[in-house]
């Protein structure tokens, strides 16, 4: 496998230009910090919602999102769709992709122990990988954009990319809060997330929802590998990393939790980004990983959750 | 049942001996190769088989834990000089004590984070292998790496020696799961892997029995990596991918979790499967990811549960005369 | 009451968030009898058996179980003190054969460690025929003697019931809590449980349960407790419980409206 999410720190790193004042630094990596945040906190909004409400934890979440990013790809380069339809498109089909995969995968297993589930999102991921480079091959794509002009905002360089990230990012984690406190179907997620039994009591259909919060998950991770893949790189194997950084974050924010996993995103985001620039890039990973050692160390339920 | 005991002790000693004796059939060394990687790979899986199969804990990081065992090893062959023996012991032992401490961390909260904790563990490791290069030499791995030596006229070098030691390793990790499965503490991971709170209500120290399997389990990943880098000789962070991990799992499903020969016989047949196949390599999980999900589902005992099925099926007119006034539906347990 | 409790209770407070579970309770359970805890729906029965037993930690109170305080002691130790318990739904290991069940039941007094499982130790041995042995007594005292090598699965349900009772008292209990243990046994086989709810008693373990069914309840206790909203709203002998008015209003009065 190979790990290249630095990748989306050190392209726009070099936007910034060396001898610059540290000042400018920092807000340079305050940037690259809420771009990275905003794909964590998508990737990870669909992976806590999924767990929130099943109790899954998806391994082929990650797989997923790569798979978004090859729709969106092959949008683009085939049909030559323009860049949003091309981000609707890859949405629709990963919502689509995901609610089959919640049908034939998941949904036998509910009753099954949870490692059963596990195994098989790990099927599940094999056989999206290889999928992936049967169609697109092995090697490294970049997703066309047309907002590739880089802007001087306020003295600091950022591209147009950078901030449609930031922006889109925002504006689909609202929607999704819209959705789930505002309207009908999203508060039966959200009772089904607080209590299933409860839930099936007052007669919400289980299945419906375990379809639905699929599908909505996968359509997440699908505008994320989208957003980010004309700054990073597509390849079969990205999926993995993202997993890991996503499953960091909701640990981080408590898993399940959906304020949890935004504030969780955006905090691994900036240590990362920050201890890319003033520690190592070849270690960036590591501190995803070292920060959920050191959760699960001192409290394995989350920074955001209260003790009960 | 004393004729199936006394058949089945009899189906044993053969393929043991039969194991002995292979290298002086197969002169190819290619096959020969295949099938030692296969014996190491195996003992690795065995390890995964008592923290899976019989506790029920996935653990996502066994290649590292493979990895640590191996990299130890060569390091103190190669750059410390030590011999082999003394440098496979302390591989075991190191990597028993980094399962331990893993183990403290992230099995003390049950459910899923000691799947996503150990996978973490997992990638950082290979990342620290990969990068620390002044120690692992990076992605070029560390080369001329020492065989065993000699015992007595017997040297290591040689073919069927590689063999027979690898082997017989083997066979102490299969006796060491055997063992453990019909101990009181293996019943006691059995219990804790379907029924957690009724084995703490009977008294179990249900972290404290994860943990000691899991101690077990990443011992036995350990000595694997130990022997992989004395048989290969060199050794990259490869070995450590999260990739190789699941390899493993899917060898331990496809035979059989928690059963004595179901880890040995899955990699023997997906190992050498996968060698023979090479030129689909790249695609060979179009066909073993839908496997998995569908044996997960379907047959989540893997092989050896089916064949074991049929047998118990054959035999079933001559036991249990009284009907099971109202049998119960059976959860499907890993 | 002539001998001291074997288990005293006093201000036990469970507190989920903000509703009280447990209120305030205080009660005592007397060696070698049968003791129930009834209420309504939501009395806060099976919460005050999860904090006895260790599986919750009680918000505040204390727990005295043979003159030692146990408060806060996590369910696996409180176990190994003599505290078995039944769960209200069957609890069984279910990929276990029902003689192995038994045996993880009698694990807690086997001192033999990995390192003798592994290597097969005399100690290892031992241990592992007295824990055969102890489940071979279990088995028979519940009458499973003749399932023993069956799956537990295999067994009805009301034989599964038996069998969990046999798990706890295997490991050789001062107390053991049970938990609505004739939930699921049909009318015609209560009797027989009643029994054994007796014998166990007999046999010099005391008794606590929690129970729906009032005629078991009045017929097979020598005292009673009786929890409301969380509260504890009478305790003593049955006679004395069912004649108690606040019982009858909130307990008897909602169930027979119902």
């Amino acid at each position: 496998m190979i790990f290249a999410t630095g990748l989306i720190c050190d392209s726009a790193r070099g936007a910034c230009g060396k001898g610059r004042p540290r000042v400018h630094f920092f807000f340079q990596e305050l940037l690259n910090g809420l771009v990275l945040g905003s794909i964590y906190a998508l990737v990870a909004l669909g992976l806590a919602l999924v767990y929130g409400t099943m109790g899954i934890p998806n391994f082929a979440h990650g797989h997923l999102y790569m798979f978004g990013a090859y729709a969106a790809f092959a949008a683009i380069t085939v049909l030559h769709a323009p860049y949003w339809p091309a981000m609707i498109l890859a949405v629709v089909c990963l919502a689509v992709l995901g609610a089959v995969v919640e049908r034939v995968v998941f949904r036998p297993l509910r009753k099954a122990p949870e490692v059963n589930a596990i195994i098989a999102a790990i099927g599940l991921l094999f056989f999206l990988e290889a999928v992936a480079r049967l169609i697109w091959g092995s090697d490294f794509r970049v997703l066309p954009t047309p907002y590739d002009k880089v802007v001087n905002l306020f003295g600091f360089i950022a591209t147009q990319q950078q901030l449609i990230v930031i922006a889109a990012a925002f504006v689909l984690m609202g929607a999704l809060f819209y959705f789930l406190k505002r309207t009908l179907l999203g508060s039966t997620i959200e009772a089904v997330a607080q209590s299933p039994a409860g839930a099936s009591l007052v007669g919400i259909d289980a299945d419906r929802v375990a379809t639905l919060v699929f599908a909505i998950s996968s359509g997440l991770a699908a505008a994320a590998a989208t957003l980010i893949a004309s700054i990073s790189l597509i390849f079969p194997e990205m999926g993995f990393v993202v997993l890991l950084k996503a499953f960091a974050v909701i640990v981080l924010g408590g898993m399940g939790s959906i304020p949890g996993a935004i504030a969780g995103a955006f905090i691994l985001a900036f240590a990362e980004s920050f201890s890319a620039a003033y520690i190592s890039t070849s270690y960036q990973d590591v501190v995803a990983f070292g920060l959920l050692v050191i959760i699960l160390a001192i409290k394995p339920t989350g920074l955001f959750t209260r003790a009960t | 049942m004393t004729a199936r005991f006394g058949a089945s002790r009899v189906v044993v000693a053969v393929a043991i001996v039969v194991g002995f004796v292979l290298p002086f059939f197969i002169h190819n060394p290619y096959y020969q190769q295949v099938i030692v990687d296969g014996y190491i790979t195996a003992i690795a899986v065995y390890g995964l088989n008592v923290i899976l199969g019989y506790a029920g804990q996935l653990s996502l990081g066994h290649a590292a834990f493979y990895g640590i065992g191996a990299y130890i090893v060569a390091l103190l062959t190669t750059r410390a000089s030590m011999p082999f023996w003394p440098a496979l012991a302390i591989g075991c032992v190191v990597t028993g004590a980094f399962g331990y401490a893993v183990g403290a961390l992230s099995l003390r909260t049950r459910g899923n984070y000691f799947a996503i904790f150990t996978a973490a563990i997992g990638v950082m490791i290979n990342i620290v292998l990969t990068n620390w290069q002044w120690l692992t030499g990076g992605n070029i791995g560390i080369v001329n790496i020492p065989s065993a030596g000699h015992i007595g006229s017997i040297s290591f070098d040689d073919a069927i020696p590689k063999y027979e030691l690898v082997y017989v390793f083997l066979l102490v990790a299969i006796a060491i799961c055997t063992a453990i499965r019909h101990s009181l503490f293996g019943r006691t991971l059995l219990a804790l892997a379907g029924n957690e709170d009724l084995a703490r209500a009977v008294g179990i120290d249900v972290t404290g029995a994860k943990r000691l399997a899991f101690v077990v389990a990443t011992v036995l990943a350990g000595l694997a990596g130990g022997l992989y880098a004395t048989y290969v000789g060199f050794l990259g962070p490869e070995t450590t991918q999260t990739d190789v991990t699941f390899n493993m799992l899917l060898y331990a499903i496809v035979g059989g979790l928690g059963s004595t020969a179901g880890p040995i016989v899955g990699t023997l047949l997906l190992s050498t499967l996968s060698q023979f196949l090479q030129s689909f390599e790249k695609y060979r999980m179009l066909v073993f990811g839908p496997a998995l999900i569908l044996l997960v589902i379907y047959l989540p005992g893997g092989i050896t549960s089916a064949v074991d099925r049929f047998r118990s099926r054959a035999r079933s007119h001559d036991r249990f005369e009284a009907p099971i006034s109202s049998a119960t539906e059976s959860k499907v347990s890993s | 009451m002539i001998d001291a409790a074997l288990l005293e209770v006093r201000n036990l407070t469970k507190r989920y968030g903000g509703l009280l579970a447990v209120d305030d309770v205080s009660f005592d359970i007397a060696p070698n009898k049968i003791t129930a805890i009834i209420g309504p729906n939501g009395a806060g029965k099976s919460t005050c058996f999860n904090l006895i037993s260790g599986h919750t930690r009680p918000t505040s109170g204390t727990l005295a179980f043979a003159g030692d305080d146990i408060t806060g002691t996590p369910d696996y130790r409180a176990a190994r003190l003599g505290i078995a318990r039944t769960f209200q739904a069957t609890a069984l290991f279910r990929n276990l054969s029902v003689i192995d069940n038994v045996i993880v039941g009698t694990r807690q007094h086997a001192r033999s460690t990995v390192v003798d499982a592994i290597f097969r130790t005399p100690q290892h041995r031992r241990d592992l025929r007295a824990c055969r042995e102890g489940a071979r007594e279990a088995l028979a005292f519940v009458g499973l003697e003749h399932h023993a090598a069956r799956m537990a699965t295999e067994l009805s349900q009301e034989a599964q019931r038996r069998l969990s009772l046999a798990i706890a008292y295997a490991g050789r209990p001062k107390l053991m809590l049970l938990d609505e243990p004739v939930a699921g046994v049909s009318h015609e086989e209560m009797g027989e449980h009643a029994l054994l709810i007796r014998k166990i008693a007999a046999s010099g373990c005391t008794v606590a349960l929690v129970e729906h069914k009032m005629h078991l309840v009045m017929g097979l206790a020598d005292a009673i407790v009786v929890l409301h909203h969380g509260k504890k709203i009478a305790d003593g002998t049955p006679a004395h419980v069912s004649a108690d008015p606040l019982v009858i209003e909130a307990y008897l009065g909602v169930k027979t409206v119902a």
